[in-house]
């Protein structure tokens, strides 16, 4: 697990701001800003990931890919240095991007963005509407198609 | 115990099964003494361990008389089409197995060019993170500036139909014993050999095709068809199975085995179609049925 002090987190401040980069340019905020980038303070989370091995290492070699400039260069650029990579390492960038997915869509302003609401959404904290039954009249009226046992 | 790998049935000088050789944990070879052997290993295990319980009463392999122990192995042709509709259908929420299962072209109708049927089970839509990850798969949901408009015309507005076929009889599916692989234990592994149908390909496709209408039928703007899937379906049936004719079954009314009268088989190896829907409940059935059956006539079990 990820050492949760922050002095000894295992990426430099520099490294910090590229990963932030790089999550904003897998996803960005949208632009009537309803829903925010997928950059986040809190990237021990993101780092600990534990259904990859050596997760952090891949993170940190797809930064030195991108370039010890990619915080600081246009977003095309940025987008444009992560297809690049996404062409060369399809697996690593793949590792990387599900767990941006999976950092993202868990948190609270994402989830009520989306119109899902926080926490699961079964069983609790859902009722179930009303159905209107009579659809089924038909297939009730419909002959029996199975055998009797 | 736990952790533990039965090797062999063994049997007696009059031809019942009198317990089992099996590893532990660490490997030893241990033997547990048994006066009923009942196999619940499924349609892989269990004629993998009775084809491995060779004696000179029963040189291929036991409760084999037929030669079917292994022969008619079955699955289940998995296939479905995703529908997405413009209405918000809230199809996030909700259990995922099935929410409307229909057996309408369940029952054989020749017309059709196939023998019997399947299931049509309609299920709802992914949770966030998955619909993000499986639309990235399908390229149809981009990182990037893209994202946020893909993501919202697919999440909360998909309905799919699956499709399971009921898979058939046919000896030349069947589970082996590998005649070079073992497992860590020197255990024979089980060597797989299966060529789906024409009579499944024919009815996997008729029935994705009327879910393409059902969903059009319920208006889906678009739909993705996915056929035969390899990552489901794969549930293990019909290769020690059921009947009263010793020489085209293995085991009797009972699951108990034709040959050996202390042997009962309580999995899905007793299955004589897979039946058109997953097979779990029908399993524990046939397991209760058995128990019953054989506290019920403990007087004349092996008669």
């Amino acid at each position: 697990m990820t050492n949760i002090i922050g002095t000894d987190h295992p990426l430099t401040a520099a490294q910090r701001d590229a990963l932030n980069a790089l999550l904003d340019t897998l996803i960005p905020p949208s632009d009537d800003g309803q829903m925010p980038g997928a950059g986040t303070q809190d990237l021990d989370a993101f780092l600990d990931n534990p259904t990859v091995t050596g997760f952090e290492q891949t993170v940190c070699t797809m930064l030195d890919a991108l370039g010890t400039d990619f915080a600081t260069v246009s977003p095309a650029e940025r987008e444009a240095r992560v297809s690049g990579y996404q062409g060369t390492s399809p697996e690593s960038f793949n590792e990387v991007y599900l767990q941006t997915l999976a950092m993202y869509y868990r948190r609270p302003e994402v989830l009520q963005g989306i119109g899902s609401g926080e926490g699961p959404p079964f069983p609790r904290g859902n009722e179930v509407a009303d159905g209107d039954l009579s659809l089924l009249d038909p297939v009730l009226r419909d002959p029996k198609v199975y055998r009797p046992t | 115990m736990g952790r533990c790998r039965v090797r062999e049935v063994t049997v007696n000088a009059d031809g019942m099964a009198d317990g089992v050789i099996y590893y532990d944990g660490d490997g030893n070879e241990c033997y547990q003494r048994a006066e009923v052997v009942v196999m619940a290993c499924n349609g892989i295990g269990t004629p993998r361990i009775l084809l491995n319980s060779r004696s000179s009463a029963f040189p291929d392999g036991l409760a084999n008389s037929s030669g079917l122990v292994g022969k008619n192995l079955m699955f289940h042709p998995v296939g479905f089409v995703q529908g997405v509709f413009e209405e918000q259908l809230d199809s996030h929420r909700g259990p995922t197995g099935c929410c409307i299962l229909s057996k309408e072209f369940y029952e054989t109708d020749e017309t059709r060019g196939f023998l019997r049927g399947y299931n049509m089970q309609i299920t709802r839509g992914s949770g966030p993170f998955n619909t993000a990850a499986q639309g990235f798969a399908s390229g149809r949901i981009p990182w990037g500036k893209k994202h946020h408009e893909a993501f919202s015309r697919y999440f909360d507005h998909v309905a799919s139909v699956g499709i399971l076929c009921e898979d058939l009889p046919e000896e030349h599916n069947r589970v082996t014993l590998d005649p070079e692989l073992v497992d860590s234990d020197g255990i024979p592994a089980p060597k797989i050999s299966y060529t789906m149908s024409e009579n499944s390909k024919r009815m996997l496709e008729h029935g994705l095709d009327r879910a393409e209408e059902v969903l059009e039928a319920a208006g889906a703007v678009e739909m993705h068809r996915s056929g035969l899937m390899r990552q489901a379906g794969w549930h293990n049936l019909g290769t020690a199975r059921m009947g009263n004719n010793p020489e085209t079954s293995v085991v009797n009314a009972w699951g108990r085995s034709h040959d050996v009268r202390n042997l009962f088989v309580i999995d899905g190896s007793v299955f004589v179609t897979s039946g058109g829907l997953n097979p779990t409940s029908t399993i524990q059935a046939l397991a209760l049925y058995v128990a019953d059956t054989m506290k019920k006539n403990l007087a004349n079990l092996f008669d």
